[in-house]
């Protein structure tokens, strides 16, 4: 299977909704702080699950959040 | 990165390490000691040996008990949360791989050596020390999960 590079704008956004702080990002989805870091950081992958919870808690589509660094065009 | 940065698992995994050091490097002494003498040769040579060892899984128990808070304490973490999340559920799985790969080989291997002709107790502390180089190379793997990244 294919590795997908996969960047995101979790720290972006979270300054955007009123400075969050991770920890108050962490608290809302049920995970520590250093995890949100950690995915951040693109240090580690989360499950699909906590990827729609971090969406949801940022007011954001899924795709807005974790972006496909590397997409092959479609026309290639 | 200071401890204080840390989740509270990946403390609990360099307390795991170390206690698994400090445990099984006074086991390592305490059995090259008896294997030294005589006392592991009689007919009561695994009951020697057992006794030799029979202490390490309270002494881990209690020294997890008392080194867990001790550490959340000197990193400054007053609030220490037990939370356990997918990622530390994840590390820990990678973590027990390891640990049930390297007592699977050690299981193996006695087997293997009990058919050629070894002793119970060489037998036995065989066993002994794959399940606590498991235990220390699952936690390494974890604590390096947390540091490298997955």
């Amino acid at each position: 299977m294919e590795k997908l590079k996969i960047s995101n704008t979790i720290r972006r956004l979270r300054f955007d909704n009123n400075e969050m702080t991770q920890q108050s990002l962490a608290l809302r989805v049920g995970v520590t702080r250093q995890t949100i870091a950690a995915i951040e950081k693109s240090k580690y992958s989360p499950s699909l699950e906590l990827a729609v919870l971090i969406a949801r808690a940022l007011g954001k589509p899924l795709d807005e959040v974790f972006i496909v660094e590397d997409e092959i065009p479609e026309n290639k | 990165m200071g401890y204080q940065a840390m989740c509270q698992q990946e403390r609990a995994s360099i307390v795991a390490i170390v206690i698994n050091l400090l445990l099984n490097g006074y086991v390592v002494l305490r059995l090259a000691e008896l294997f030294g003498t005589d006392a592991l040769s009689g007919d009561n040579a695994t009951m020697v040996w057992a006794r030799a060892i029979v202490w390490v899984i309270p002494a881990a128990i209690v020294l997890t008990i008392v080194l867990n808070p001790l550490f959340s304490m000197l990193s400054k973490d007053r609030n220490p949360k037990n939370l356990v999340d997918e990622r530390d559920r994840q590390f820990q799985l990678r973590g027990l791989y390891v640990t049930l790969i390297s007592t699977g080989i050690g299981y193996m291997t006695m087997i293997f050596v009990l058919a050629t002709g070894w002793s119970a107790v060489a037998g036995l502390t065989l066993l002994y020390g794959s399940c606590a180089a498991g235990d220390l190379l699952g936690n390494v793997v974890r604590l390096s999960s947390y540091r490298i990244g997955a």
